[in-house]
């Protein structure tokens, strides 16, 4: 049998801009459009493979940051990768960008970060230009459209954090 | 189970001591809900508490095991225990499901007590609900504020580069000066020696200059650069340079008000390149920075303004989201509906004030009566709702309604007048797993009109003989099919009138039928059953023609008033539907321009492209289109501006709770701002005080349709009214004086 190893990772961004969504679609294959938030956190299970290991990922779903909740960085310690979800619609949300991707290089200076850029299937409300997109970048931030609703590139999304995640131990290990 | 164990289990508080070789020790000798849980999250199935009959132990690494966020949690936990010192630490609140899927809301903290070294983890499913409610509540607005700013936004940097191209173009001053005047973002357009080319009435109005020559005021720009300075230090330069900015700052109108301002700022260049012009669109968004919490006093909202409890929309949100959890086998939810007595005596006889202070007392003497845990809720008026959870018999609600009206009617001075106060109370009470928060609702609805009923000052559980009391929705549906048959229905006319020129209105057709037996019936009691049996569709089909009728009859005798009908989603989508609207326009030769039909969000639910081609087709043949319920449905804020439609009729419940209420004042000023941006005309509907009326006008409201001015009424008397208008107007008394009630 192959190597087990336990890997967390937290989904962190605004409210309402479908963490909760993408690892309902990642783990169980089950979208709703029905909006329930999520208070403090809820951590799922899912083991990938990887080369010849198996990475029981441990997501850590935290709660949306708002004008009356921000984000609790305990939760962050010992995550070695990121997903930080932003709303392709919500033009408020990506203004959030810039401060938690601070809030990320304090606390967590070496795990991977992937920018989501969420919700893509909604077309006619997208309101995420290339300039803006080019802005969360430069926030040192490789970005991917996601869609929990459709799918579209959520398995990938997480596989490629698991990825960087894996170069970035191997670095640091050698 | 010791007292204190049976307390702690009481409490959802699952209790450890941590022993030498680091295991938790369960302090009670046990604790249901947890030992149910940790076994349903053990990888292996042994039960937990195998061959220990008085207590639990559980080893690290197993507890590590089941609860990953404990084994984070340790870390900090840790460090209180290494220092007696530190009190103790909190782990915020994570969620865990059990295998039939039911989420446990957990917390845990750390502490020393007699230095033993504990671990409480509390389960605080009992109360969750609540605060889950008014966190995703406060979500909903943030959100639909969200997306109202950013219609609004985008709206204004339009305007903002139409006039720019207009100016590029040469367009004349007074010609760009002639189409913002009307506009409802504030348009100025100065020289850069701050000489003012354009300035339109809505910044005036922003800045509330009474006096038209007030020179001080001549170039706001000045003014705008120095308030915002302070957030924005870049703004000089981005001006000076020549290129575009955007903002949002505290400004002063010219009675040192503090207004928030959001405010766009473009140059147009002339052909050597200099700044010809500042192009400057500014919008008040004064009320949508309070819903965004900036100012977080009022943020979660919800809350009736007279008794601070929760309200309806809050309590409703409330019932529906326990409704989304099965409810534990055995226990059951109860609800108590509370109506009191001749509560409209007291209000007509005191006066308002004292109603309300009446309604403050009581409102406190229930929550005084109730636990911690029960939700108490106002409905508006003197109705007030108290939910029970988790009961296992009837009895604890006669007990909890025994009190409630023991203390309801104890003396209470009123503007120094002592007075008693009796209540009705009806119970309902659910013990299925899943709640329905509708039959609830109507249960204890029923059981308080029995309650009303048979004498008053009393309180009555829900049995289904109440049922027939009422007639039932099957014998309506047989009783309906035979009212279509034989025409049994009237339409009467509400006047809708226009705010700017009172000379103008409309009408919107409203379906009464007249029941052999219970006389005069309103829409409420019989278009529901229609709409689900599909009786809606003749019936529709009638309205539609007899409002045509009525219109072209109206038209002949010199009397054009344009007709508003209301279609349903099921109507409208009908394949045969544009033929029978041709069909009633061609036989009655009412004119299709002064025909509107009402159609609600709902139509556009699926299929919306088909609707639109429809709704297009239809204004072709020149009747205008009126979209209902605005601002319920949520979802059509994105596609407002795809959508083929002259009015928006803004939903009567944001209408109710004007003008005390910041989010719905807040929603009905910039769904206004946002429909008149798009060039659709606003309606309000459900406008009962002069509150209402003076806010609605003051942000410009269209439309006022409501009992304040007019109730429904029969065509005649539509006519005689008409007639008294129209000599009104004939005799010029009309015109400046927009003070309908004296009608
Ligand atoms: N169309 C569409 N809707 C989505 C998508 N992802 C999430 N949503 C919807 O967006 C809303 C919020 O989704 P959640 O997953 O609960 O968002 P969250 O980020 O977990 O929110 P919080 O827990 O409050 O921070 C829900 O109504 C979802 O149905 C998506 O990819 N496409
Ligand atoms: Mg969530």
């Amino acid at each position: 049998m192959s190597r087990v190893v336990a890997k967390k990772i937290c989904m962190i961004g605004p409210f309402a801009v479908g963490k909760t969504s993408l690892v309902r679609r990642f783990v169980d294959s089950i979208f709703s459009d029905n909006y329930l938030t999520t208070i403090g956190v809820k951590i799922s299970k899912k083991i990938v493979p990887l080369a010849d290991t198996q990475v029981q990922l441990m997501i850590w779903d935290i709660e949306g940051v708002d004008v009356f909740t921000e984000l609790k960085t305990s939760y962050l310690r010992g995550a070695s990768g990121v997903l930080l979800v932003l709303d392709g619609t919500r033009p408020k949300s990506f203004e959030m960008a810039e401060e938690l991707v601070s809030l990320l290089r304090e606390h967590l200076p070496d795990a991977p970060v992937i920018g989501l850029l969420n919700k893509s299937d909604l077309s006619v409300e997208w309101k995420l230009g290339d300039l803006e997109i080019a802005a969360v970048e430069a926030l040192g931030v490789q970005t991917m459209m996601t869609s929990a609703k459709t799918g579209e590139n959520v398995e990938q999304a997480f596989m490629a954090l698991v990825e960087k995640m894996d170069a970035t131990a191997s670095v640091s290990a050698s | 189970m010791s007292i204190l164990g049976g307390i702690l289990e009481e409490l959802g508080v699952a209790a450890f001591v941590r022993l030498d070789d680091q295991s938790f020790k369960l302090l009670s000798n046990h604790c249901l809900w947890f030992s149910n849980l940790y076994n349903a999250l053990r990888a292996d199935s042994k039960p937990a508490s195998e061959g220990e009959e008085d207590s639990l132990v559980i080893a690290e690494q197993d507890f590590c095991q089941a609860f990953p966020f404990i084994e984070h949690f340790l870390i900090d936990a840790q460090t209180v225990w290494d220092n007696p010192g530190r009190g103790s630490v909190n782990s915020g609140i994570w969620t865990e499901t059990d295998l039939d899927g039911n989420e446990y809301p957990l917390e845990a903290r750390a502490c020393h007590i007699q230095s033993q070294l504990i671990l409480l983890i509390e389960n605080h499913s009992s109360t969750f609900g609540h605060q889950h409610a008014v966190y995703q509540k406060a979500r909903n607005i943030a959100l639909l504020n969200e997306k109202l700013v950013s219609e609004l936004n985008q709206r204004q940097r339009e305007l903002q580069s139409e006039i720019e191209r207009h100016l590029m173009q040469d367009a004349t001053l007074q010609g760009i000066a002639d189409a913002v005047s009307g506009h409802t973002s504030g348009v100025m357009v100065c020289q850069p020696n701050g000489k003012v080319a354009i300035k339109n009435k809505a910044l005036v109005d922003i800045y509330k200059v009474t006096n038209g020559n007030d020179l001080r005021r001549a170039s706001l720009l000045e003014q705008w650069m120095t308030e915002a300075e302070e957030q924005y230090p870049e703004l000089k330069r981005i001006i000076e340079t020549g290129s575009y900015w955007e903002g949002e700052f505290e400004s002063s109108d010219s009675s040192e008000n503090r207004r928030w301002v959001r405010l766009t700022i473009g140059p147009v260049k002339d052909k050597s390149g200099t700044v010809a012009y500042y192009v400057c669109v500014a919008n008040d968004i004064t009320d949508l920075r309070s819903v965004e919490g900036f100012d977080a006093e009022h943020g979660a909202g919800g809350y009736d303004f007279t008794t601070r409890l929760p309200n309806r929309r809050h309590f409703w949100q409330h019932i529906h989201s326990l409704a989304k959890n099965d409810q534990p086998q055995g226990r059951g939810t109860g609800l108590l509906y509370i109506d009191l007595d001749y509560f409209k005596r007291v209000n007509d006889d005191l006066g308002h004030q004292a109603g309300d202070f009446l309604l403050s007392a009581i409102a406190s003497r229930i929550s005084r009566n109730v636990k911690h845990n029960d939700f108490v809720g106002h409905l508006g008026g003197d109705e007030f709702v108290v939910l029970v959870r988790s009961i296992e018999s009837d009895a604890q609600l006669t007990a909890v309604a025994s009190r409630l009206l023991g203390s309801i009617h104890e003396p209470i001075s009123v503007d120094g007048q002592p007075m008693q106060i009796t209540a009705s109370i009806g119970i309902s009470t659910c013990y299925e797993s899943v709640i329905d928060p509708t039959l609830l609702v109507r249960q204890a609805d029923l059981a308080m009109y029995a309650a009303k009923e048979s004498g008053k000052g009393q309180s009555r559980f829900y049995d289904p003989s109440m049922e027939s009391s009422i007639p039932h929705n099957i014998q309506r549906e047989r009783e309906l099919v035979d009212a279509i048959s034989n025409q049994q229905f009237v339409l009467h006319l509400q006047p809708q009138v226009c705010v700017r020129d009172t000379k103008q209105f409309k009408a919107e057709a409203l379906v009464r039928w007249q029941h052999p037996q219970l006389g005069l019936l309103p829409p409420a009691d019989f278009i529901a059953i229609a709409e689900a049996s599909g009786l809606i569709i003749p019936l529709g089909n009638w309205v539609l023609m007899q409002a045509c009728r009525i219109g072209a009859d109206l038209n002949h005798s010199g009397k054009p008033v344009c007709i508003a009908v209301n279609i349903s989603a099921k109507q409208l989508k009908h394949p045969d539907f544009y033929q029978t609207l041709e069909n009633c326009l061609e036989q009655t030769a009412f004119p299709a321009a002064l025909l509107e039909i009402e159609i609600t969000e709902s139509c556009f639910l699926e299929d919306m492209e088909s609707v639109i081609r429809l709704l297009e087709k239809i204004r072709l043949l020149g009747v205008t289109i009126s979209l209902d319920d605005f601002g319920t449905g949520f979802s059509s804020f994105n596609y407002l501006r795809q959508l083929p439609v002259d009015y928006l009729k803004i939903d009567r419940s944001f209408v109710k709770e004007l003008p005390e209420d910041r989010e719905s004042r807040a929603i009905t000023s910039s769904i206004i701002s946002l429909a008149h941006e798009l060039t659709i005309e606003v309606v309000a509907e459900g406008v009962e005080n002069s509150g209402q009326f003076n806010f609605l006008c003051g942000r410009n409201v269209n439309f006022i349709q409501g009992f304040l001015l007019f109730k429904p009424m029969p065509v005649e008397e539509f006519v005689r009214l008409f007639s008294l208008i129209e000599e009104l107007n004939g005799r010029n008394k009309w015109i400046d004086e927009p003070d309908f009630g004296t009608l």
